[in-house]
C-alpha cells in the first residue's frame, strides 16, 4: 500500500469512527443501538474434536472451544474476573458456605426445545461422579466436596458440602448436559450417540458435521440472552498448517486460533487481520519414560538437558518467538519461580554426568550402559505443514548423537501417538506440549499416584516422595500464597530432577479478519465472549 | 557498570543502544567521553546523550511507579483477605501513603501496630503520625531527627550531612533513603549518585523483608518507594549533565543551537517538580508553539490553570503539525484538565500520523475518560505484536503503560501482564517487585477448582 493510500485509508477510518461516535452518542441513550446480526464466521482447527460432549472430552482443544459455543454452565467468569450467573439467575450460600442453593433461569430451552430444569443440573453432577463415566479424574475431584444434591423444584437446586467451602459458586463452572438426551443414564462414554449429535443451551446449536469433518453451527434464536450477533459459525478442519494460513490470507477462513510464530509479522503487516495475543500458559518439553532403567537415572536426564542448545533451537526453529523455561510453568504463570535458572548448554558437563551414572563412551563413539549401546525411541506424531516439531526432534537426535546416543524417531498418526504415549506408555522419550488454564496445578503430571491411572497425565511414571508431598499440600490448600510458595518449591525440585527437559513457551496469537468486530478472546476457552462479536452488514460476503 | 539493562555492549554504538532502550548501557559508553574537561565536540555530543539517557530512565521509573503501587495495593489487600499479616498492613499503608490516601494509610498503620504476629518496624509509628497529620492538615508535622524518621520518610532537607549518625546504613531502606537525599542535594556529585543508584538497584532485586508465617508459605515485601526514588535520582543526574552541557556547548555554537539545552533543563525541572526553577529556564526564544506548550505545563503545575489553558488554546489555534497536536493532547493529560479536548487533539494527530507515541497519548486519554476498551485497542494499534515484550523493539514505557491499562480493565488478561513483567524484570531488575506482586494478584484471581489442561503435540 502506498503512503497516500494509507493516509486516505486512515483518514476514512477515523472519519467513519467519528461518525459512529456521534451516532452512538445519539442512539445509546435511546437504547436502540445494537450490533448488527447476521453473517458467518469461518474458523480453522488443525485437530479434530474427540467428542462434542463437554463432560467426556479430554486433551482436545478443538472440543473445548466447540463446547464453549454449544454449552453453558451455571456460572461463568466475566472479563473483569467477576463470577456471573449464566444458567443460574442467582444463588445463596448458607451455614458458612456449607450449602449453596441455585435459582435457575426459567426461560432456558435446550436446542431441541425441551425446557432446561434443575434435573439437568443434578443429572450432570451424577454423570460426572459416576465411576463408569469416561470423565477426567480432576472433574470428579473438583466436585468431591459435595455431600448431597437436592432438586427443590424445577428451577431450584441445593448442594450441601462436606464442610465449609471457599468460593462455593466457583465449583460450578462445568457445562450442563440435557438429562433427556441420555434418558437419565449417567455412565457416559466418549462414543455414545450424544457425542456426535450434541444438544446444548449455548449461543450456538449444532447443525451437522460434513463429510470433510467440518462442523456447522447456527445461532440459537431462542437463547434467553437475546441471540448472538453472528448467525453461523463454521469450523473447518485443516491439519496442514501451511494451507491453513493460505486459507486465511485468501479469506477462505476468518479466524485462526493459533498462528505459527514465524507468520505473525506477515499477517500483522497485511493490515487485514487483528492479531490478538493471549496466553494459555503452555510449555513444551521432552518427557522421559522413567520406567526405562537408564532414563530412570536423574543424572542421565540432566545430561540430556545440558546437551541441548535450547536457545539456539528456539531462535532457529521458532524465530525466537518464545521464552526458555526452567521448570513446569510458563513465566506468565503465578507459579513460575524466577530464581530458578535455565540449565545451560554444556556438553562437557553432560558427558561427565553420564560417566558418573555408569554410562561409558567407547572408542567407537558409542555410549554403553552395562555393555549395551544406549538407544531410545522418540515417538512423534506425523507433522504436516508445520515442520517446527519435527525440526526440534531432529535437533534433539543430533545433540544426543554427540553424546554417543542413538535416537530412533518413530512417526505415528496423531491419535495413535497419544494412545501409545498416554495409555500404553510405549515410548522412551516424547516431545509434547502442555497447555494450562490459570490454576497452575501440576499434580496430575508428576504425582506418583497419577502414574497408575489409565490414560493419566503422569505417563512418564515419575515418582518422587518430596514432589508427592508438595503436591499433596498444594491440593489441600486454598490459600493462594501457600499455593504459590508450593509451586515455587516444586519448580525448584523438578528443575533439578529433570523428569522432563523443560524447553520453552511459545507466544500464542490468534488472527481474525478485520471484518469481525468487538473481539475479546478467553485465553484458554477462547469463545467465552463470542456473543458480543459481530460482522457489519457491508463486510459480509 | 550498573546492572540495569546490562546486555553485552562492547564495541557497540551508544546511540544504537539508546534507540534500543538500553539506556544504562548507552550511558556507560558515553560516560567514557566526558571524563576530561574541557570537552571536545565528541565529548559534548556524548554529554547530551548522557543527559537524555538519564532523563529517559527517570521518565521510565516515574511511569513504572504508579503501576507498581496499584499492583502492590491489590496484592496486599489479597494477602490480608486470606490471613492476618501486620507486615502486609504496614506495606499497604505505605502504598496508601504514597497515593495520598491519608485516612486509609493511618488506619493500616494503626492496625499494623496493634496486630498480633510478626512485629512491624518502628518506622510504622513514624508513618502513622505523618499520615494522621496529613489527614488533618496537609504539610504539617515537623521531622524529628532520628533514624526511624529518616528511614521512613527521608523527610525534608537536602543536606546529606544531616543524615543522622545512627541511621542503619547497612539496610536497603537506608541506602534507598540516602539516594533520595543525594538526589535532592545540589552538592551531590554524579559519581556519588550513580554509585548509590547501583547499590539501590542491586538491593531492589531482593525483598526488603521476607516473612515466613509457616504453612509452607513465605511473603516477600519490597520497598514501595524504590521506583520513585530511582526516577528522582536519574532525573537529578540528567539535570547535572545538562547543567554542565550549558557550559561545555558554548564552544560549539552549532551544537548549542541544535541541543536547546535550556529548554531541556526546563523540562527536567518540570519532571522533578521544580516548577519555579523550570520557568526561569524559559526565555524569549521559547515563544514558539512548543515553548508555549511547555510553559503552559509549568504554569498548570504552579496552580495557574487559567493561564495554562489560555496558552494551550492559543497554541491549538496555531497548531499545524501532528507532532504539535500530539504534544498539546499530552499536555491536557499531563495537567489532568480538559481531557475531552485532549482526546480530540489526539484523534486529529492520528489522522495524519501513525506511531507508538501517537497511539499512546490517545490511549492514555481514552483510559482517563473511562473508555477502557477503546484505550486497550488504541494501545494495541501502537504495539507491534511481532515484537511482543521485546525491549529492543518496544519502548519499555509503552509496555508498562499498556500492561497497566490491561490491569485496570481486564482480569482475563492478567497472564499477559505477568508475562510482560517477567520480561521487564529481566532487563530492569528493580521491576522484580512488580513481577512478584502481579504473580500474587494473578494467583488470587485463579480460583478454579477444576484444573484445565491439554496435552498435545509439541511444535
Amino acid at each position: 500500500m502506498k503512503w497516500s493510500d494509507q493516509y486516505t485509508s486512515r483518514k476514512k477510518h477515523v472519519l467513519r469512527g467519528m461518525a459512529s461516535c456521534v451516532l452512538a452518542v445519539i442512539l445509546i441513550p435511546l437504547g436502540i443501538l445494537a450490533a448488527p446480526k447476521g453473517g458467518q464466521l469461518t474458523y480453522a482447527e488443525p485437530i479434530l474434536p474427540d467428542t462434542y460432549n463437554p463432560v467426556t472430552t479430554s486433551d482436545n482443544e478443538t472440543s473445548l472451544r466447540l463446547s464453549e459455543l454449544l454449552f453453558e454452565s451455571l456460572v461463568y467468569i466475566d472479563y473483569k474476573g467477576e463470577i456471573k450467573g449464566r444458567l443460574a439467575e442467582r444463588w445463596n450460600t448458607f451455614n458458612g458456605n456449607q450449602r449453596i442453593v441455585f435459582y435457575l433461569r426459567k426461560d432456558v430451552k435446550w436446542h431441541d426445545g425441551v425446557p432446561f430444569t434443575a434435573n439437568d443440573v443434578k443429572f450432570t453432577y451424577d454423570a460426572i461422579m459416576d465411576p463408569l463415566s469416561d470423565v477426567r479424574p480432576e472433574s470428579r475431584q473438583a466436585l468431591g466436596v459435595i455431600k448431597s444434591v437436592s432438586v427443590l423444584g424445577d428451577n431450584v437446586i441445593r448442594f450441601d458440602f462436606n464442610s465449609s467451602v471457599a468460593d462455593p459458586e466457583r465449583r460450578f463452572l462445568f457445562k450442563i448436559l440435557p438429562s433427556h438426551a441420555f434418558q437419565g443414564k449417567t455412565g457416559l462414554s466418549k462414543f455414545d450417540k450424544f457425542s456426535k449429535n450434541p444438544v446444548g443451551t449455548g449461543y450456538y446449536r449444532f447443525d451437522r458435521e460434513t463429510k470433510n469433518r467440518d462442523v456447522m453451527l447456527s445461532v440459537s434464536k431462542d437463547h434467553y440472552g437475546g441471540y448472538s450477533n453472528i448467525a453461523n459459525i463454521k469450523m473447518v478442519y485443516q491439519p496442514e498448517v501451511t494451507l491453513l494460513m493460505q486459507s486465511l490470507l485468501l479469506n477462505a477462513v476468518d479466524l485462526v486460533v493459533e498462528v505459527p510464530p514465524g507468520k505473525v509479522a506477515e499477517l500483522a503487516n497485511t493490515g487485514k487481520f487483528q492479531v490478538i495475543p493471549y496466553n494459555s500458559l503452555a510449555f513444551a518439553f521432552f518427557g522421559y519414560n522413567t520406567e526405562n532403567p537408564i532414563l530412570k537415572i536423574k543424572e542421565v536426564r540432566q545430561a540430556f538437558t545440558l546437551a541441548m542448545d535450547r536457545a539456539k533451537m528456539l531462535d532457529d526453529i521458532y524465530f525466537g518467538k518464545g521464552e526458555l523455561v526452567s521448570g513446569p510453568f510458563s513465566p506468565a504463570s503465578w507459579g513460575y519461580n524466577p530464581d530458578v535458572a535455565v540449565w545451560p548448554y554444556d556438553v562437557a558437563k553432560a558427558k561427565q554426568l553420564l560417566e558418573s551414572a555408569g554410562l561409558h563412551l567407547g572408542e567407537d563413539k558409542v555410549l554403553r550402559y552395562k555393555g549395551a549401546p544406549v538407544k531410545f525411541k522418540l515417538k512423534i506424531p506425523v507433522y504436516s505443514g508445520n515442520e517446527g516439531g519435527l525440526s526440534v526432534c531432529l535437533r534433539f537426535q543430533y545433540y544426543l548423537k554427540a553424546l554417543g546416543i542413538q535416537i530412533d524417531i518413530e512417526h505415528r498418526e496423531y491419535e495413535k501417538w497419544k494412545e501409545e504415549v498416554k495409555v500404553k506408555h510405549d515410548f522412551d522419550i516424547v516431545f509434547a506440549e502442555w497447555l494450562f488454564d490459570n490454576s497452575s496445578d501440576i499434580s496430575s503430571l508428576f504425582h506418583s499416584a497419577a502414574s497408575k491411572e489409565s490414560s493419566g497425565d503422569n505417563f512418564i511414571s515419575y515418582k518422587n516422595a518430596r514432589v508427592d508431598s508438595l503436591l499433596d499440600k498444594f491440593s489441600q490448600s486454598i490459600n493462594h500464597e501457600v499455593r504459590r510458595r508450593l509451586n515455587y518449591q516444586l519448580h525448584e525440585v523438578l528443575a533439578d530432577e529433570c523428569p522432563y527437559t523443560f524447553l520453552w513457551t511459545l507466544e500464542k496469537n490468534a488472527a481474525i479478519s478485520n471484518k469481525v468486530q468487538k473481539v475479546v478472546v478467553h485465553p484458554y476457552r477462547f469463545f467465552t465472549f463470542v456473543n458480543d462479536w459481530f460482522i457489519p452488514e457491508d463486510e459480509r460476503n | 557498570m550498573l546492572p540495569l539493562f546490562s546486555g553485552a555492549f562492547a564495541a557497540q554504538d551508544p546511540l544504537d543502544l539508546f534507540k534500543r532502550h538500553r539506556y544504562e548501557d548507552a550511558a556507560t559508553l558515553w560516560e567514557k567521553d566526558v571524563r576530561n574537561s574541557p570537552l571536545d565536540e565528541k565529548g559534548v555530543r556524548s554529554l547530551k546523550g548522557l543527559s537524555l539517557a538519564s532523563r529517559q530512565l527517570g521518565s521510565l521509573y516515574s511511569k513504572l511507579h504508579p503501576f507498581s503501587l496499584a499492583l502492590s495495593a491489590a496484592y496486599y489487600k489479597g494477602v490480608l483477605s486470606e490471613a492476618k499479616s501486620p507486615l502486609a498492613l504496614y506495606y499497604l499503608g505505605q502504598v496508601q501513603y504514597q497515593n495520598g490516601q491519608w485516612d486509609s494509610a493511618a488506619s493500616s498503620f494503626e492496625k499494623a501496630g496493634k496486630s498480633e504476629g510478626a512485629k512491624v518496624p518502628e518506622e510504622n509509628d513514624v508513618f502513622l503520625n505523618y499520615a494522621r497529620a496529613h489527614g488533618k492538615n496537609a504539610g504539617s508535622g515537623s521531622p524529628k531527627s532520628n533514624a526511624a524518621q529518616w528511614q521512613a520518610l527521608d523527610l525534608s532537607g537536602a543536606d546529606v550531612s544531616a543524615i543522622p549518625g545512627d541511621l542503619k546504613a547497612s539496610t536497603p531502606r537506608a541506602r534507598r533513603c540516602r539516594l533520595s537525599i543525594l538526589a535532592r542535594s545540589a552538592s551531590s556529585s554524579v559519581e556519588e549518585i550513580r554509585k548509590a543508584i547501583a547499590a539501590v538497584i542491586h538491593d531492589g532485586q531482593s525483598p526488603e523483608i521476607s516473612q515466613d508465617p509457616g504453612r509452607n508459605t513465605q511473603l516477600n515485601f519490597y520497598d514501595p518507594f524504590l521506583l520513585e526514588t530511582l526516577s528522582r535520582a536519574y532525573l537529578s543526574v540528567s539535570q547535572v549533565w545538562q547543567t554542565r552541557l550549558l557550559e561545555e556547548e558554548k564552544r560549539f555554537p552549532e551544537l548549542q543551537r541544535k541541543f536547546g539545552t535550556t529548554r531541556g533543563l526546563a523540562e527536567t525541572c518540570l519532571l522533578r517538580g521544580q516548577y519555579s526553577q523550570a520557568l526561569q529556564f524559559l526565555g524569549p526564544q521559547d515563544n514558539d508553539v512548543p515553548g508555549r506548550i511547555l510553559k503552559a505545563k509549568i504554569l498548570g503545575k504552579l496552580g495557574k490553570v487559567g493561564e495554562a489553558r489560555t496558552l494551550l488554546e492559543g497554541a491549538t489555534r496555531e497548531a499545524k503539525s501532528p507532532e504539535i497536536l500530539r504534544d498539546l493532547a499530552e499536555s491536557y493529560y499531563f495537567l489532568a484538565t480538559d481531557l475531552q479536548k485532549g482526546l480530540q487533539l489526539a484523534t486529529r494527530a492520528l489522522e495524519d500520523k501513525d506511531g507508538a507515541n501517537y497511539h499512546r497519548i490517545s490511549a492514555e486519554l481514552l483510559l482517563a475518560t473511562g473508555k477502557s476498551d477503546a484505550a486497550l485497542q488504541e494501545y494495541a494499534r501502537g504495539y507491534k505484536i511481532e515484537f511482543r515484550n521485546r525491549i529492543d523493539q518496544i519502548d519499555p514505557e509503552y509496555m508498562s503503560q499498556y500492561s497497566f491499562a490491561i490491569f485496570l480493565s481486564n482480569k482475563m488478561r492478567y497472564e499477559e501482564i505477568v508475562e510482560t513483567l517477567y520480561h521487564l524484570q529481566k532487563e530492569i531488575p528493580a521491576c522484580r517487585q512488580m513481577y512478584y506482586t502481579m504473580q500474587g494478584v494473578s494467583a488470587g484471581a485463579a480460583r478454579n477448582y477444576e484444573t484445565q489442561r491439554i496435552f498435545r503435540k509439541g511444535g
